[in-house]
């Protein structure tokens, strides 16, 4: 068995290429962390090689845990060929790895990827003249369009020379200038041709990255993507249910002429067939949303609002680096959590940790979509509304964190590189579809179908035995009214609502499950449309589904930290609903209007005043956040020309 | 001058770097190096951010390391 692990920075193309290699759907993103895992997997051609995807690396210094993962595995498989895996449109800086690699001192290749952008441009690349400075066989390659990927192979397998030692006593300065005086003269006259590859990428970023229209266009864009998602997804998933519904009152109808017990009718019409035909109906809107967010990642996009928010996040107590897990958050809070490796210190890492699971998901998304539907008038916007919401969330809750002794002292480091704006290739897209009905029909539904047929179970059966239609003395009915309790100030107080936020913890989705199977009218289980919308909030903030929580508790590496994430969340989710619940009491109850707005008005007037208070930096002395306290009497030496 | 100073599109090339122990080595891997040309390519609006072209490539830093890198422009 042959391993062979492709190495390279960020953004050159490994996973893109491991998944051409062999036939795997790995998640490809045009931004630094999409891969944060070591993926294996066998070369197509021959099942006797095996592939190795590594996060990328831009040197051998590990600062962050995908860095760290990557490094460690290279260091630990001492026969494994390596592939460094090159940006040609990126020469300088992807060399500065490739250097590195090559004072290891063992056999290595080339694999100079985009070649077809290269020849796009009309430029030429002279692989001779660079495999012969640097001593290593070099293979031009293009793995989106699958380019020379066999012969790569062949040439990295045939390969056992070890390159020769690259000197670098000729160079003046220190290890870096050395190393880049050395990639200068490697790389001149390497490729020729005057075109500039990033132009079309630089031209849109003249819009996309502007000054004052760059963040009003992305909040137009991320409401559009949640418009696409849950109407066009809402048309289709409305055919699907009705598809289900028919069906469930033919195999009611044809079981009651066959004379089947009730029981069984029961639990085949509704357990089954409706909780089956209710989660397919979500189908259309997580596909979308995820399609959507793909093209977001894949084309680049999501660097550039990382860049654009970097500023504003900056000032409560995130930033950066932390923004990357909490857009990927917006699919699936599991992704989002993972995607927390790319950030360099262990304290903002634990702290996006807590705040991302705030975003709505895909899963979240398409209880809102139902809400919204059943008390709103399927206005969109009132789930679109939930996203704003976790936004504010992360933001407020991340200045009450940032004041606590634990993350006072986050770091300031913020460096990131933006890749050009690429076309986002159908191929990923689609394999992004695939991964995801498999990934939904796998989990979600297997998790939603269950708790279903559990739900049946714990409604149809009491402590007499099968209750059939007397819901009151099934058991589901004793556990629903003994935790009803704790949510009376939140504006829902029956037991079908503590139920269904029980089921959420399964997946989210089964709320909706839940609701359709124990509640007849759903309306009469909130006081008001806006306890449904502090519902809605709750499910929002609440602690997320097994899965993630799951994530988390492995990412985290600690069960203080863990059960403490958990506490936070619900706390801050009771915290939202109830005054969101009281917010909206105060405004529908005093018939004196003045008087409400008023009232409304000193609530916002108040929590603002709480927010600017926590955000104030005290000390101006230091570049610290250290609020005036004792330890400003660190001297940071402002520099001098 | 000051590489935050730089006005857009100006180019400057690094004399000193001000930073130190990790940042500095980072720095260093991603090619930001004394005796490196950098471009200003786009600031936010608040400033906090801004994108430079740096061997070839760009990238996005802060402020206030940008504060701490000393440049010399260059006319191209």
């Amino acid at each position: 068995m042959i391993e062979i692990a492709l190495v390279g920075n960020p953004n050159s193309g490994k996973s893109t290429l491991f998944n051409a290699l062999t036939s795997e759907r790995q998640r490809v993103g045009n931004w630094t962390g999409v891969t944060n895992e070591i993926k294996k997997a066998k070369y197509k051609k021959d099942k006797e090689i095996e592939i190795v995807d590594l996060p990328g690396i831009y040197s051998q210094s590990a600062t962050t845990v995908d860095t760290k993962t990557a490094i460690n595995y290279l260091k630990s498989n001492n026969n494994t060929l390596i592939i460094n895996v090159i940006d040609s449109t990126n020469l300088k800086r992807n060399l500065y790895l490739t250097c590195e690699l090559i004072r290891l001192q063992k056999p290595i290749v080339l694999a100079v990827n985009m070649c077809d952008i290269i020849a796009k441009n009309g430029k030429v690349f002279n692989k001779d003249l660079l495999s012969k400075r640097l001593g290593v066989p070099v293979v031009e390659i293009s793995a989106l369009k699958n380019y020379n990927l066999d012969k790569l192979i062949s040439v990295a397998v045939k390969n056992n020379e070890i390159p020769n030692q690259i000197f670098l006593d000729n160079y003046k300065g220190d290890e870096h200038q050395k190393y880049y005086s050395f990639i200068n003269d490697v790389t001149n006259g390497v490729i020729s041709g005057k075109e500039n590859v990033r132009q079309f990428s630089n031209n849109a970023d003249k819009i996309l990255m502007h000054k004052i229209w760059g963040i009003p266009l992305f909040f137009l864009i991320m409401t559009a993507v949640y418009y696409l998602s849950i109407n066009l997804g809402g048309v289709f998933g409305n055919v699907i249910s009705n598809c289900f519904s028919v069906l469930s009152n033919l195999v009611e109808i044809k079981l009651n002429e066959l004379g089947v017990g009730e029981w069984l009718i029961s639990l085949c019409a509704d357990a089954i067939i409706s909780s089956v035909g209710g989660i397919l109906s979500f189908l259309p809107q997580i596909l979308i949303l995820f399609t959507l967010l793909a093209l977001i990642e894949d084309s680049g996009y999501a660097v550039r609002v990382v860049y654009l928010f970097d500023g504003v996040f900056r000032k409560f107590g995130l930033g950066g680096k932390s923004l990357m897990p909490m857009i990927v958050s917006c699919g699936c809070t599991v992704t989002g959590l993972m995607s927390t490796r790319i950030i360099e210190g262990r304290k903002e890492r634990i702290m996006t940790i807590f705040l991302s699971p705030f975003m709505p998901c895909g899963a979240k998304t398409a209880v809102f979509a139902y809400f919204a539907s059943a008390f709103f008038n399927g206005n969109a916007l009132v789930a679109a509304s939930m996203y704003f919401l976790g936004i504010i969330c992360v933001g407020v809750f991340g200045l009450i964190l940032k004041r606590t002794k634990y993350f006072k002292n986050l770091n300031d480091f913020f460096v990131m590189e933006i890749p050009p704006i690429r076309k986002p290739s159908i191929k990923n897209v689609i394999n992004v579809i695939i991964e995801k009905i498999k990934e939904f029909l796998s989990k979600a539904a297997l998790a939603v179908f269950c708790v279903s047929v559990f739900l049946w179970l714990l409604k149809s059966v009491g402590i007499r035995g099968y209750v059939g239609e007397k819901i009151e003395d099934s058991f589901l009915y004793l556990i629903g009214n003994a935790i009803s309790w704790i949510f009376t100030p939140l504006g829902f107080s029956s037991w079908q609502t503590s139920v269904a936020l029980l089921s959420g913890t399964f997946a989210k989705e089964a709320i909706v499950e839940t609701l359709e199977l124990i509640a007849n009218n759903s309306q009469s289980l909130f006081n008001s449309t806006y306890s449904a919308y502090a519902f809605m909030a709750f499910v929002l903030l609440s602690p997320p589904c097994v899965a993630s929580l799951a994530t988390a508790y492995r990412e985290l590496n600690s069960k203080k930290l863990f059960f403490l994430m958990c506490t936070f969340q619900f706390v801050a989710a009771y915290t939202v609903a109830f005054l969101i619940n009281l917010l909206g009491y105060v405004i529908c109850s005093f018939t004196n209007l003045i008087l409400s707005l008023i009232i409304v008005i000193m609530i916002i007037i108040s929590v603002v005043f709480a927010i600017k208070r926590l955000s104030k930096s005290g000390c101006k002395n230091c570049a610290h956040n250290c609020y005036g306290d004792k330890k400003c009497n660190k001297k940071v030496k402002r520099f001098t020309i | 001058m000051l590489l935050s100073e730089l006005k857009l599109n100006e180019k400057g090339r690094i004399t000193k770097i001000n930073l130190l122990g990790r940042i500095k080595a980072k720095f260093g891997e991603l090619g930001v190096i004394e005796g490196a040309d950098v471009i200003l390519l786009r600031k936010t609006l608040l400033g906090g951010t801004m994108e430079i072209v740096v061997q070839d490539y760009n990238l996005a830093i802060r402020k206030s390391q940008a504060k701490k890198i000393v440049v010399v422009k260059v006319d191209d």
